[in-house]
């Protein structure tokens, strides 16, 4: 808001519609990002030929044998039999892993902030800056330990493994995200219901969380598109039945006919649907949680 | 009885001291009106009878009670939040209706003293509305409404009208003032606007840096301040100050002359002038 009110004079605060010229010049730009992912999206439904033709073609024939393709083939053997690839799996896989780690994340996050913010330790601010300083090393430098670890404590390759390495990496954004949601709230509410005889939970989810619905769906947005996409870790800590899908994807390349492009094109297409669906529901929150308390009401 | 006693509250932050040997005493049915500039530890010293912030020496008791030790929740007082504390999240009527949830009442009952209130301070047009979608003043009466639902021991206002404009400012003082005269509660008012101290106190209590400098009726501190601060910090336009020099005493009264030099030019005010005496 504040660059678009200061582009205008004063006197035209109003808010004003934009000509057709700027329409077309942001639909175009719009484009220009979106391209990568319409390509995609046109490559999934591409017989190989199209896929693979030069110049690109941009009119074809829409298969969708490549969907099939995703989670059926043709059974070596000769016999012409399909046989399930398990890629179904590793989808249930990638929901699963990144809900239940994202919903622990952002429960103790939550908890972890209300406590940062109203409870403050002495070193409050000490304590804020380790939690953040384990985001700030590239995640590879720890994989060898992790490993190890995972591997001695037997959760190498379970689903508990890597929902629980999964909270554990969100949780520092989560923490200082909602921490900041919590500062923006009055505690003068808080402290209004404690006088009415409300007890600390009452307090904590009767009237902190009600106003942080905003600041929680933002959270989870972009603690889900994190999860979602993460690869490095996946590929070292899941096993055949925990395979999410970015392991299971980088498997597909290589084969016998080279890179099967629409069938890597279809397998983003499918991945790319509920990140889609999370961010599309949750868009209004999104706004208003990425601007909350940026203006003073 | 509803009374509040305060003996010698002290508060520390760190090494600031922010209130130091605080002592009043508020009768039933009395207002009291903590006045002062900003940062004088007036609002902390509500928090501290209150309860929602250690006293770090001094007493405090209510109806008779020592109340030190406990949770703001049991000390059966009500409180009215400079910026309301309305629950965002409930309508008006469950916001009313919240504290009484804490005694247990019959829903039944609830409603019934939701709407008494209601038609007492005329909220029942706003009733299912959430806090967002209220006027300013509508906001200030739901959260005086809040507060007065209960049966509490005593009522504390922190800056209660700071938030409203003048003309509903007037208003409110106004029909605030009736309420409490109906309810004979020993009342707390914190404020940095002397009308509203003026107009609404028993007493006023002046403080500054944590200490209080007088209490006395609204008309004792205005006509006979007790020191320079009082004097200068109530009356618009203040009270004209003016140095002198003492000349010599007439049984009760001083003698004085303005010195040939004025170090401060008289306003063109009316003014009168203050002699500086040592007693």
């Amino acid at each position: 808001m504040s660059v678009l009110t200061s582009l205008f004079s004063r006197k035209e605060r109003r808010l004003r519609e934009a000509g057709w010229g700027w329409s077309l010049f942001a639909g175009i730009v719009s484009l220009i990002y979106f391209f990568p992912v319409l390509w995609i999206i046109m490559t999934a439904f591409k017989t190989r030929e199209d896929a693979l033709a030069t110049p690109p073609v941009f009119f074809f024939t829409p298969t969708l044998d490549n969907f099939i393709a995703v989670f059926y083939r043709v059974a070596q053997t000769g016999s012409g039999e399909a046989i399930g690839t398990g890629m179904g799996g590793f989808f249930f896989n990638s929901i699963f892993v990144a809900t239940a780690g994202v919903f622990l994340a952002l429960v103790i996050g939550t908890l972890a902030s209300y406590g940062f913010s109203r409870y403050p330790l002495k070193g409050n601010d000490t304590y804020l800056f380790v939690v953040l300083t384990t985001r700030m090393l590239p995640p590879i430098i720890v994989i060898i330990p992790i490993f190890l670890m995972f591997r001695m404590a037997g959760l190498s390759g379970s689903y508990i493994g890597v929902i629980l390495l999964y909270a554990a990496f969100n949780l520092p954004f989560s923490i200082w995200m909602m921490k900041s949601f919590f500062d923006e709230l009055s505690p003068d509410v808080e402290d209004s219901a404690r006088m009415d005889g409300s007890s600390e939970f009452g307090v904590f989810f009767k009237m902190c969380i009600p106003q942080l619905k905003a600041g929680l769906a933002a959270t989870a947005v972009f603690a889900v598109i994190l999860t979602w996409n993460e690869f490095l870790f996946a590929l070292l800590l899941t096993s055949t039945d925990t395979r999410t899908v970015p392991v299971a994807m980088a498997r597909t390349i290589g084969g016998e006919i080279g890179v099967e492009w629409g069938l890597l094109a279809a397998i983003i297409t499918l991945f790319l649907i509920p990140v889609f669906g999370v961010t599309y529901l949750l868009q209004n929150h999104l706004l208003r949680g990425v601007t909350f308390g940026t203006i003073k009401k | 009885m509803s009374t509040i006693q305060v003996t010698n509250l002290t508060k520390r932050f760190g090494d600031m001291l922010a209130v130091s040997g605080v002592d009043l005493d508020v009768a039933a049915g009395e207002v009291l009106c903590l006045l002062g500039p900003s940062g004088c530890g007036k609002t902390t010293t509500l928090r501290m009878i209150a309860g929602l912030e250690t006293t770090s020496d001094g007493e405090v008791r209510i109806a008779g009670k020592r109340v030190n030790e406990i949770a703001p929740s049991e000390r059966d007082i009500a409180m009215v939040f400079q910026f309301y504390a309305l629950y965002p999240s409930l309508t008006v009527a469950e916001n009313l209706g919240f504290p009484l949830h804490h005694e247990k009442l019959p829903q039944a009952e609830i409603d019934n003293l939701v709407s008494e209130v209601a038609r007492k301070l005329e909220l029942t047009d706003v009733l299912h509305r959430l806090p967002g979608y209220l006027a300013e003043g509508e906001k200030q009466r739901v959260a005086v409404a809040r507060a007065i639902i209960r049966d509490p021991n005593c009522f504390l206002f922190d800056e209660p009208l700071s938030r409203l404009d003048v003309e509903l400012r007037q208003t409110m003082r106004g029909q605030i003032k009736e309420i409490l005269d109906g309810l004979s509660k020993a009342t707390v008012i914190v404020t940095h606007d002397q009308l509203e101290a003026l107009t609404m106190a028993d007493r006023i209590a002046v403080m500054r840096d944590g200490k209080i400098e007088q209490i006395a009726s609204p008309h004792d501190i205005f006509t006979k301040p007790k020191n320079l601060f009082v004097a200068g910090f109530i009356g618009t336009p203040q009270m004209n100050l003016q140095e002198a020099v003492l000349t010599g005493f007439e049984g009760t009264r001083v003698r004085s002359r303005l010195p040939t030099k004025p170090s401060r030019w008289p306003s063109i005010l009316p003014f009168k002038i203050w002699t500086v005496v040592a007693r």
